[in-house]
């Protein structure tokens, strides 16, 4: 199997191409884009697939090099060249993005004023995702990085609950702050290659080179500025705030690309940028970064344990599944990398599921408060098990993708870091502790009978079954991962042991 | 032949579970049939693995199959067939099959019968998947689905809100144990690289200092406590009764509670390195066998009373393990496997007939209105005698082998506490056993009587006229072949113990430990107190006092009535003692304090008080604060300049349009503005430049 | 050269000798009903010296030179002028002596040109006066606007308190080198032959000057009513054309003369910049018109312009940048001001709020107009980015990392009032909402022009970049 030339570009620009149209269209007719914007996204998804095939079957699984290489220059007097490729991170990545997105559009039944331009922001919102985990150059990674932030801005402004106006601005101020640190820290490796190097250039690969070579108080410097401006996106205690209230006030299908892709940029960023341009620093901050993971972790648990809105009981929890994300990835060896860029793929599908599900109960019962969509199990069982898989998942269940990631992460953690450490095993009980409780309260106790609730509908039906089923495939055979990890997990490791 | 095939036995209950959950609706008996299959199937192939084993015993045959690959680091699955495997996955295959049959008689006409089978299968699958594992990574896996299995399970009728919390009471509770044992996993790979239970049984002694041994010993034990409900972990198991019969059954007699015992088993040469955490085997297994055996005096609930006794059992088994009695644990495993699944059985066959009487799922497992069923069930009644017999001890049932092994090890190894409390719960286990039966069977049927005093009379019209009817044989066949195996095994067990123990030696010796042929390992182990142990005196005599003594005691209390044990505990410190027995000691309490106030109303509560006020006031503060500077500086703005350019020139507009006087107006605004700063570049240069400017005349 | 010498004109003169052609004619021709004659002349007359700006080979003189700098500078007063004519057509429809206006902005243009191309103090100074005198005047073309005459007085006054400040500043320059060309100046200052004193004053007191026209804090008083009271396009030629007269005389001025005494000058300018753009970004923050929101920002832009004698250095990259920058900001203002004209005569009102809805109503002039601000807040890839960049980069080169630093905070700052208003024109319902009359076409014109430069040079920067690169020193 062969990949065709261009295709990661094809798959890169497709939903930007797509976009304007669907807005034409949708004045139109309003079912028209939404047509249109689902079989764009099944034909992204389609390619990212094939590619992911290619990928496989050409054994690049083992190699470091990138995969499907589209590189020009574009503005050489400054060094900025247009530079996209995959490596196996990546290339889940990417399959991360059009799975979620393609389900999340096809679950955004219920969005009904002035379709056409959900629909159009939707896309460019997909382009932007793929955008940030395929360019490997940091201008271009930039853009899109800054580029998700605009339709995700008006996703949430628009079609948002009734405080969007706030939670889109709190989201935007908070994450732009965060890449504008981002971006200066950016610069200085930047001016610092020139002065080294003696070339313009932002291709990611060359500034690594270059950051390597700076001094360990400016690497440490440098990392914590770059690890704050990923870090918002995670996102860490105390700069998560922004994430319940986003989560909440989006419509269901964006709180699923907030919480399945979003977030995952920062984990990225922390991974394929942070980590390899100053692994120095990154070996002498390892253990307070692990502090913050496990506070995460803790912080985010307890807080979730307290919330009656379904919506932020999930959020939270991704923000203790994040905590884990960045435990592992600075435990410096293979395991803890690995589980930690399992762990972005795995928590992608299930809370996407967890979400989606909020948000049928959200238009099923007009409510997101357990109370109030307790006991409904009767009238809503598919929606009810399917609650239940997700929430199992959620804390972690072997034969669920996320058990895989926990465990790992753990293991890891604990033959680094030993005794000082395993208390982080704690956060498996507080994990199961709220969720179960969720459970308790939503599905279980006395059943409603008076009011009259439908249960799922058939595209619902189809993605949720479509997560599901990757949900449980992914935590019996983690190979299907793992192939793509494996490599870049060790590469990232090898950092450490410099 | 059959042995590289022995992966399908966990297997192929676990693959079908989710068929039956999908399809189980569609077939004629709603999923029964995958769930007989798939536990039949685990048997057949169980049994013809243990005949080829037996007749050619390779040491272990093991079947591996790469789970996660990192290039430098791979984690196996790995399947092990040894002696300890294919015992217990004998008893688990028969028990379950056993099980699933009953369940067609027991749960007949209940709602969700695909779900219930579905999770049978998941339970047992799981369970089996613990039995076979021979890594650790496998057996945690096996370890949690066992628990979620059961929490859907307990949970079963979700609509009762006792079931719910029973459910996630038994989740949480057990997996407060896991942990400890995922860390001691971990830590386990930390120090040996590998998650192979059989290298580590060999390399973790040989290169881990004592101190790390102890504490990764004692964590996995805390695992193995959770999941067998030893004190203090035990408080889930009473509550768990809230489930179908069937699945106490299963879970107390061969699945969940027997998974911690076998973990121990399974690691044992790293636990019995460690004299420390043999100790804390020991005493943790004794006491809990004591007190649970407390509760159970003063229980009425029949399950419960089943249920204290099956803790109590395995209290039994961990502190024979502790002391060194491997071969004695795992017999008397297996023995209360057998024992204790006929119990429950019987308990089932008997609340499914008083349910009919009381219509109330809670009364009808109260024994203060049963009574007097002997004479219309008479299976039931022998077969639960059988149980209640080689539960007690008594000669020549299994318990008794059993027990007596278990108390004998206490012996060897001269730890007076153990064996005292082993003994005295003897007497205690006859005792309430013994009271259950005569509660349950003879007499007079108390329920009509019991009903008009605590209810209202619409119930009565309903009891009068209920006959009284043994089980259907769907249900009474299994409690026969359970009675049978009780029986059989407790004549054959003197003759084929010892063969069982050099089975088991064969397996030790891989690992350095010594098994002499009353099957006690040679460890070192130091009791805590050396006091009096009645050396002289057969264990067996013992024993059979004891348990005697508390039969009797049971007959005269609750048969002839001659001894008052209502007045004991009525007044005084009988009562008091009996109130601290029907509050189990308030571990239920203690659980209460911990979860729900200690972790929710005050923690969990108190971090989003933080959350919404303090971190999210900070961030809106700063915002604020950001705009508030704008507002400022743009009212400066306006107020210092436009604002008085604009109220002139309004004020002047009034006046008609002579803008000269504006101008003015502006003038001399602006000059002002211009020089001061024209002044201020000037003066901020100076200082910038640091030294003055006009050498003359004001310099 | 391709185009035909004009005999007795060499060089620059042949610009200024078209420009002055031109405005002769237009004073001529100035009649009610001409007005459409008089625009397409006017605009012919431009691109005619377009083409001679473009066709001249660069010479250097004395006192004054045509060199790529000055070829650069003039290039943008006259693009910017031709736009602003297309809108100045509509928007003095009801003004008599329209080609009186036109005819100023020409004579405005040679003002600028000879500022922008002398190397002379005299001559800079009688460039810059032409032009100021000129754009006051243009600003007064609407007579009977109260306002307007308001604004023009405003400006007038000011603005001769500028020239006046720094005619006395380059007086004591002079007084303290002794010579008015800025070479000289320089070899007199590079081997220190200068008393230093009245050099010091006159420099604080032309910095002063040129204060004014730049629009940089705390001389910046004026610009918010001038924008407010003048006519957009009229505006916009304020904030575009006599604002880079400003920036291009101070480059002559402070490159080509007074760069041996930079340690004086550019603490100075580096303070200015950082109070200017912080200030005016916060002040901006809290506006409600669009136009004095227009007025503050490009008060902003100035802020970060003069980063240029703020970081002076050397490096190639800040003068490109610097350069690049004017530009972009001359066509970004023209673009919003001719857009906020279009949308005032739509919905009535130049309050921002009464923008709401506007996005679904006017599509193609919200559309360029959310560009513009895109643009103007410096979100990749559009023109205003990469200007910006540029300048920032260049900043960085001479060492003055915690200056680029402070200026990239501020741009981020200023992302939020320009975002404010793009949420308003598309998410929310107001007077925008119902505004579905299409409002006058000739408005687009330039709009759509602008609109498209900013976003070529955005996705294709390159050739610019590289040809400012080549002509800055």
């Amino acid at each position: 199997m062969e990949a065709f030339p261009y295709e990661l570009s094809v798959v890169l620009w497709l939903p930007l191409l797509a976009s304007p149209i669907a807005y034409i269209i949708g004045t139109a007719s309003r079912k028209a884009s939404r047509w249109f914007a689902i079989v764009v996204s099944f034909i992204d998804f389609v390619l990212a697939l094939h590619l992911g095939l290619v990928f496989w079957s050409s054994g690049a699984t083992g190699s470091i090099e990138l995969q499907f290489v589209d590189k020009f220059d574009w503005i050489p007097s400054v060094g900025i060249s247009y530079y996209i490729g995959v490596d196996g991170f990546s290339m889940i990545m990417v399959l991360l993005s059009t799975i979620l997105s393609l389900s999340a559009v096809i679950a955004s039944n219920h969005i009904h004023d002035s379709e056409h331009l959900y629909y159009a922001l939707f896309l460019l919102l997909e382009t932007s995702l793929i955008g940030v985990f395929v360019s490997f150059d940091l201008f271009l990674f930039y853009i899109f990085w800054e580029l998700v932030l605009v339709p995700m801005y008006f996703l949430i402004a628009v079609w948002g609950g009734p405080r969007r106006k706030y939670a889109a601005i709190k989201f935007f101020i908070y994450t732009h702050v965060g890449s504008v640190i981002m971006l200066i820290s950016f610069f200085y490796v930047y001016w610092q290659a020139i002065a080294l190097l003696g070339i313009y250039t932002f291709n990611l690969f060359q500034l690594i080179k270059a950051a390597n070579q700076l001094a360990l108080t400016v690497q440490i410097y440098l990392f914590i500025a770059l690890f704050i401006g990923f870090g918002i996106k995670v996102p860490i205690v105390p700069f998560h705030t922004w994430l319940p209230d986003a989560h909440v006030e989006a419509p269901s299908p964006i709180s699923v690309i907030l919480a399945g892709v979003l977030l995952k940029m920062g984990g990225y960023g922390i991974l394929r940028i942070a980590i390899p341009m100053f692994p120095a620093a990154a070996k002498f901050l390892a253990w307070y970064i692990a502090i913050i993971g496990v506070i995460n972790i803790f912080y985010a648990g307890f807080v979730a344990m307290w919330q009656l809105d379904v919506k932020r009981l999930i959020a939270y929890s991704s923000i203790s599944h994040m905590g884990i994300v960045v435990l592992g990835s600075v435990t410096g060896n293979v395991l803890g990398v690995a589980g930690a860029i399992y762990m972005m793929f795995a928590h992608g599908l299930v809370n996407g599921l967890l979400f989606l599900l909020a948000g049928v109960y959200k238009h099923h019962v007009h409510s997101r408060l357990i109370p109030d969509i307790a006991g409904l199990t009767e009238k809503m069982p598919l929606t009810s098990a399917f609650f239940v898989i997700g929430g199992f998942a959620g804390l972690g269940l072997p034969g669920l993708a996320i058990f895989v990631a926990e465990f790992l992460v753990i293991l890891s953690a604990i033959s680094t870091w030993g005794l000082s450490i395993a208390y982080v095993v704690f956060g498996a009980v507080l994990n199961a502790a709220y969720m179960l409780w969720a459970i308790q309260r939503i599905v279980f106790g006395p059943q409603r009978s008076e009011e009259e609730v439908k249960d799922l509908c058939k595209p619902e039906i189809i993605s949720f079954s479509f997560l599901t089923i990757l949900i449980v495939l992914l935590g019996v055979y983690p190979p299907i991962l793992m192939n793509f990890i494996a490599t870049p997990a060790t590469a990232i490791a090898q950092y450490f042991l410099s | 032949m059959f042995t590289e095939y022995a992966w399908l036995i966990p297997f192929v209950p676990l693959a079908l579970s989710p068929i039956a959950l999908i399809l189980g609706r569609k077939l004629p008996k709603e999923g029964a049939e995958l769930g007989i299959l798939g536990a039949g199937f685990s048997l057949i192939l169980a049994l013809l693995v243990t005949i080829e084993y037996i007749t050619s015993p390779e040491h272990p045959a093991s079947i591996s199959f790469t789970w996660i690959n990192l290039i430098q680091f791979k984690l196996d699955f790995l399947i092990v067939v040894d002696p300890l495997s294919i015992v217990m996955m004998d008893i688990v295959g028969i028990i379950a099959t056993l099980i699933m049959i009953y369940s067609l008689g027991y749960m007949h006409g209940e709602k969700g019968l695909a779900r219930y089978f579905a999770e049978m299968l998941l339970f047992t699958g799981s369970m089996l998947t613990i039995v076979l594992a021979g890594d650790l990574l496998l057996l945690f896996i096996g370890w949690e689905l066992v628990g979620v299995s059961s929490y859907l399970l307990i949970g079963f009728w979700y609509t009762r809100p006792p079931a719910a919390s029973a459910a996630k009471k038994a989740f949480l509770t057990t997996r407060m144990g896991d942990i400890f044992m995922l860390a001691g996993i971990a830590y386990l790979y930390r120090e040996c690289g590998t998650l192979k239970i059989a290298t580590l049984n060999t390399t973790a002694p040989a290169i881990l200092d004592p101190k790390l041994l102890a504490l990764i010993g004692i964590f996995l034990f805390i695992g193995a406590m959770g999941k067998s409900a030893q004190f203090p972990l035990m408080a889930w198991l009473w509550d768990a009764m809230e489930g179908p019969t069937t699945v106490s059954a299963i879970l107390h007699s061969s699945t969940m509670v027997k998974a911690g015992v076998y973990l121990v088993l399974r690691v044992y040469p790293i636990i019995a390195s460690s004299p420390t955490a043999l100790q804390f085997v020991a005493y943790v297994g004794a006491f809990t066998a004591f007190i649970a055996a407390t509760m159970a005096l003063v229980e009425w609930d029949i399950k419960r009373v089943l249920a204290y006794s099956t803790i109590s059992q395995i209290g039994y088994m961990m502190s024979a393990l502790g002391v060194g009695g491997y071969a004695a644990g795992y017999l008397h495993l297996m023995s209360h496997a057998f024992f204790k699944a006929l119990l429950f059985l019987c308990a089932g066959s008997v609340v499914h007939m008083m349910h009919e009487i009381v219509h109330d799922p809670w009364l009808s497992r109260d024994m203060r209105y049963m009574g007097g069923l002997y004479r219309d069930m008479r299976i039931t009644a022998l077969t639960m005698l059988i149980g209640a017999l080689a539960l007690a001890g008594i000669f020549p049932l299994s318990g008794f082998w059993s027990k007596d092994a278990v108390i004998e090890a206490a012996l060897e190894a001269h730890d007076p506490i153990v064996y005292w409390l082993l003994v005295i719960t003897a007497f205690l286990t006859a005792f309430y056993i013994m009271r259950l039966w005569f509660n349950t069977f003879w007499g007079e049927l108390r329920a009509p009587k019991m009903l008009k005093e605590h209810h209202s009379s619409e119930h009565e019209e309903k009891h009068e006229h209920v006959h009284i009817h043994e089980s259907p044989p769907v249900m009474t066949i299994p409690l026969v072949i359970l009675a049978t195996i009780s029986v059989i095994l407790g004549i054959i067990m003197p003759f084929f113990k010892e063969s069982f123990v050099e089975f088991l030696a064969g397996y030790l010796e891989h690992y350095g430990i010594h098994l002499n042929h009353e099957g006690i390992a040679e460890i070192t182990y130091e009791p805590l107190w050396h006091g009096f142990i009645p050396e002289s005196i057969p264990v067996a005599a013992i024993s059979l006092l004891f348990a005697g003594l508390g039969m009797w005691v049971a007959y005269e209390s609750y048969v002839t009535r001659r001894f008052m044990v209502d007045r004991l505990s009525a007044g005084g410190l009988g009562k008091l003692l009996s109130k601290v027995l029907e509050s189990r000691y308030g571990l239920d309490g203690l659980y209460l304090l911990l979860s729900e106030k200690l972790a929710w109303k005050c923690i969990s509560r108190g971090l989003s008080w933080v959350d919404t006020k303090i971190v999210d006031g900070i961030v809106n503060g700063i915002g604020r604060s950001g705009l508030l500077v704008a507002k400022i500086s743009d009212l400066f703005d306006r107020l210092g300049i436009d604002g008085l350019v604009n109220a002139i020139g309004n004020s002047l507009k009034w006046l008609g349009g002579r803008f000269r006087r504006i101008e003015i107006g502006i003038i001399e605004i602006y000059a002002l503005l211009i020089a001061l700063g024209t002044l201020f570049v000037f003066i901020y240069g100076m200082w910038l430049l640091g030294y003055p400017i006009f050498s003359f005349p004001f310099g | 050269m391709l185009l035909p010498e004009i005999p007795y004109l060499p060089g620059i003169y042949t610009i200024l000798g078209i420009l002055a052609l031109g405005v002769l004619i237009l004073t001529i021709l100035d009649r009610e009903n001409y007005r459409w004659l008089i625009s397409v002349l006017g605009e012919l007359i431009l691109l005619v010296t377009l083409a001679y700006v473009i066709d001249l080979p660069a010479y250097n003189e004395s006192y004054i030179a045509f060199d790529e700098f000055s070829r650069f500078m003039t290039f943008v007063f006259i693009i910017s002028s031709m736009l602003i004519i297309m809108a100045l057509h509509h928007e003095l429809r009801d003004v008599p002596r329209y080609g009186l206006a036109v005819s100023l902005i020409l004579a405005a243009n040679i003002g600028m040109i000879m500022a922008a191309a002398s190397l002379n103090l005299v001559y800079i100074v009688v460039g810059w006066e032409l032009a100021g005198v000129s754009s006051y005047a243009v600003v007064a073309v609407r007579r009977r606007d109260p306002l307007a005459i308001e604004a023009a007085m405003k400006f007038f006054i000011v603005g001769s308190i500028g020239f006046g400040l720094s005619l006395f500043g380059i007086s004591f320059i002079f007084g303290a080198v002794g010579t008015f060309s800025l070479p000289d100046i320089a070899g007199k200052l590079a081997n220190s032959k200068y008393e230093y004193n009245l050099l010091y004053t006159g420099l604080v007191l032309l910095i002063s000057g040129l204060g004014f026209k730049m629009a940089i804090v705390p001389f910046h008083v004026w610009i918010p009513d001038t924008y407010d009271g003048a006519p957009n396009s009229i505006a916009s030629f304020l904030a575009a054309a006599s604002k880079s007269m400003a920036f291009a005389v101070g480059l002559r001025i402070f490159y080509h003369g007074l760069y041996p005494v930079s340690d004086i000058w550019s603490p100075l300018f580096a303070v200015l910049a950082i109070i200017t753009m912080t200030y005016a970004n916060l002040a901006a923050l809290a506006q409600t018109k669009m136009k004095r929101l227009l007025a503050w920002s490009s008060i902003a832009h100035a802020g970060y312009i003069i980063l240029l004698f703020g970081a002076y250095g050397l490096s190639q990259r800040l003068i490109a940048g610097g350069l690049f920058h004017i530009f972009m900001h001359a066509v970004m203002k023209i673009l919003a001001f001719v857009a906020a004209a279009y949308i005032t005569v739509v919905i009535g009102s130049d309050l921002l709020n009464d923008y709401a809805g506007i996005g679904r109503t006017q599509k193609i002039v919200s559309f360029f107009l959310t560009v513009d601000l895109l643009a103007m807040a410096g979100i990749p890839p559009l023109g205003g980015f990469w200007s910006k960049y540029l300048l920032f980069l260049g900043v960085v080169e001479t060492g003055y990392v915690w200056l680029a630093l402070i200026a990239v905070i501020n741009s981020a700052i200023s992302l939020y009032y320009y975002a404010r208003i793009i949420k308003l024109m598309y998410f929310d319902v107001g007077k925008g909402s119902e505004a579905t009359v299409a409002g006058p076409r000739i408005y687009l014109v330039p709009v759509i022009l602008s609109g498209l430069l900013i976003m070529a040079v955005g996705i294709y920067p390159d050739p610019l970049i590289n040809y400012l690169l080549k002509i800055s020193p």
